[in-house]
């Protein structure tokens, strides 16, 4: 792909949210220019400045990663302007917020590149642990995000950035300490018993922001605990790796109904939501009468109920777009997320660096297991694990996290091409 | 509206979506999976200097095209005599790396002939540039 036909794609996303905003307004029997034009700028000016920053600062970025996003990212703001008009409005200010804090990003990187860390990896811990900390010191203490009461649709999601702040960090970890997990954590030649404790500590102090994250939002911390297992194995092939996360992973799923009772109840909605459709069933249930009631091609835009969904425009996007979209339009999505994801292993594969490798491999990673899992979650596959997906759902951490993620995808990539 | 229009407008607005997801897919293929060759990094893009007078054991990647010579303005500068300022260019092209003399005096050999034209580079073969010897790895 070359890079005119990124600005191609820009454009067309543009107009695809153009489109789509037209076929809402149309089913209301409503004939309105505005939402339609207002649409196709906050595509084409958020990815347009996205891929200038990336021209001026990553130069040699492979060409395939915005083109993927930006239909996302159309798709998404056409279902939050169905179900929103307000919301999707604040939504665009969100877009080109985030792609202009990760247009700054490329401008700091560019002059010293990913390799520059300063202090290390310490002040990535520092922040994890700190990001964790911030809803407790919000009005809705033990939740999970931060509103402002001033302006409710102004919510701040932590977990969003700590998932990636916790990429990063075990990325340089793994990459700098490689000798030691690739000896299972026994003492080796090339560390010294200083390192070793300072290793030690670290993954003390990594098990206590996990903690902090399981406490309140368990799906992220399954996350976390799951890029750990899989980053090490890429970094040090031991399959024993994988086999411990696996085993976690079944370990949370028997032991922690008998230690949280809103797991329990998650696990029981999870076998039968039709026994409480009203109560905690609800979410599950509505997002599979959503999906249901799209069938093969979908409701089309505005012509369906997907306001009925709770959380429609966040954790139950795909179900809302199940329904106004269909089979086809679940299918498509997904098809994007995984080009994205591909796109993303493609720049890992040909990074030189471990460091570069596992960053890469690790935020490509993010992004699908986050997909996979939400629509696990809406599906009934796993338990109540549906979560936003970043660049379809409505929120600024995740918008910002999705943007940041291609930002250090692009930089990576023009690092090892020149 | 009638309704027949937007189940029709429904349906054009997925094809869309489908049909940029289909430009994608076939991009991301030709960069990632379809030719394994040009995986940067990989077997058959990177040299190293196997025999010469100061740079045994020298290895470099070709990761865009680029110029061998002795000359300040190669980008990878081959310490012979023989070698010209700018003497050959190597080439990632699509299917395998390339390899073309500059118009040397003492000429560039591949596997013992001399270079006359571009030639396709396989994994193991041999570059000479005046003393200096290169191979594909």
């Amino acid at each position: 792909m070359s890079r005119p036909a990124e600005i191609v794609f820009v454009c067309a996303s543009g107009g695809l949210a153009a489109f789509g905003v037209l076929l809402v307004n149309l089913a209301r029997e409503e004939v309105r220019a505005m939402p339609a034009l207002a649409a196709f700028l906050v595509l084409a000016v958020a990815f347009g400045l996205f891929l200038v920053a990336i021209r001026a600062w990553a130069p040699d970025a492979t060409p395939l990663l915005i083109p993927a996003a930006s239909i996302l990212a159309a798709v998404g703001f056409v279902t939050i302007y169905r179900l929103d008009e307000n919301l999707a409005s604040l939504h665009g200010w969100w877009l080109l917020l985030s792609a202009t804090m990760s247009a700054l990003w490329l401008y700091a990187v560019s002059e010293k590149g990913l390799g520059h860390r300063g202090g290390g990896w310490w002040p990535l811990l520092a922040l994890a642990a700190g990001l964790v900390a911030i809803p407790s010191l919000g009005a809705d203490g033990g939740t999970i995000w931060v509103a402002w009461r001033s302006a409710p649709a102004v919510v701040l999601n932590p977990g969003e950035i700590v998932k990636f702040v916790m990429v990063a960090l075990f990325a340089i970890l793994l990459a700098e300490r490689q000798a030691f997990f690739s000896a299972g954590g026994r003492y080796t030649a090339p560390l010294r018993p200083a390192r070793v404790t300072t290793v030690w500590q670290s993954i003390l102090l990594l098990g206590l922001v996990l903690v902090g994250v399981a406490v309140r939002d368990s799906a992220t911390a399954m996350i976390v605990v799951g890029m750990f297992c899989v980053m090490a194995y890429m970094a040090t092939n031991r399959s024993a790796y994988l086999v411990g996360g696996f085993g976690a992973g079944v370990l949370w799923l028997v032991a922690g109904p008998w230690l949280s009772e809103g797991l329990q109840t998650r696990i029981t909605v999870w076998t039968d939501p039709w026994t409480q459709p009203e109560g905690p069933g609800n979410r599950l249930a509505e997002g599979l009468f959503g999906l249901a009631a799209g069938s093969l091609s979908g409701t089309g835009f505005g012509l369906g109920d997907p306001d009925l969904i709770p959380e429609s425009t966040t954790s139950l996007v795909f179900a809302a777009v199940g329904e106004e979209m269909g089979l086809a339009g679940t299918v498509v999505v997904l098809a994007a997320y995984a080009l994205m994801v591909v796109t993303g292993f493609g720049i890992a594969l040909r990074a030189r660096e471990v460091f570069h490798k596992l960053l890469a491999g690790g935020l490509s990673l993010l992004l699908g297991g986050q997909a996979v899992m939400s629509v696990a979650g809406v599906v009934g596959l796993l338990p109540g694990t549906a979560m936003p997906i970043p660049f379809l759902s409505y929120g600024l951490s995740l918008t910002m996290a999705g943007f940041v993620i291609l930002a250090v995808l692009a930089r990576v990539s023009h690092e090892e091409r020149v | 509206m009638p309704a027949a229009i937007l189940v029709a407008l429904k349906f054009i607005f997925v094809a869309l979506v489908y049909l940029l997801v289909w430009r994608v897919a076939t991009a991301v293929a030709e960069h990632v999976g379809a030719k394994p060759w040009r995986v940067l990094g990989g077997p058959g893009t990177g040299l190293t200097v196997v025999r010469s007078d100061t740079q045994n054991g020298l290895e470099f990647d070709v990761r865009r095209p680029i110029v061998l010579g002795s000359g300040s303005e190669a980008d990878v500068r081959i310490d012979d005599a023989y070698a010209s300022d700018l003497h050959a260019r190597l080439d990632p092209e699509e299917e395998s790396l390339t390899l073309e003399d500059l118009g040397s005096p003492s000429g560039t050999y591949v596997n013992g002939k001399r270079v006359t034209a571009v030639v396709a580079l396989s994994r193991g073969d041999s570059i000479q540039i005046g003393k200096t010897v290169l191979e594909v790895k």
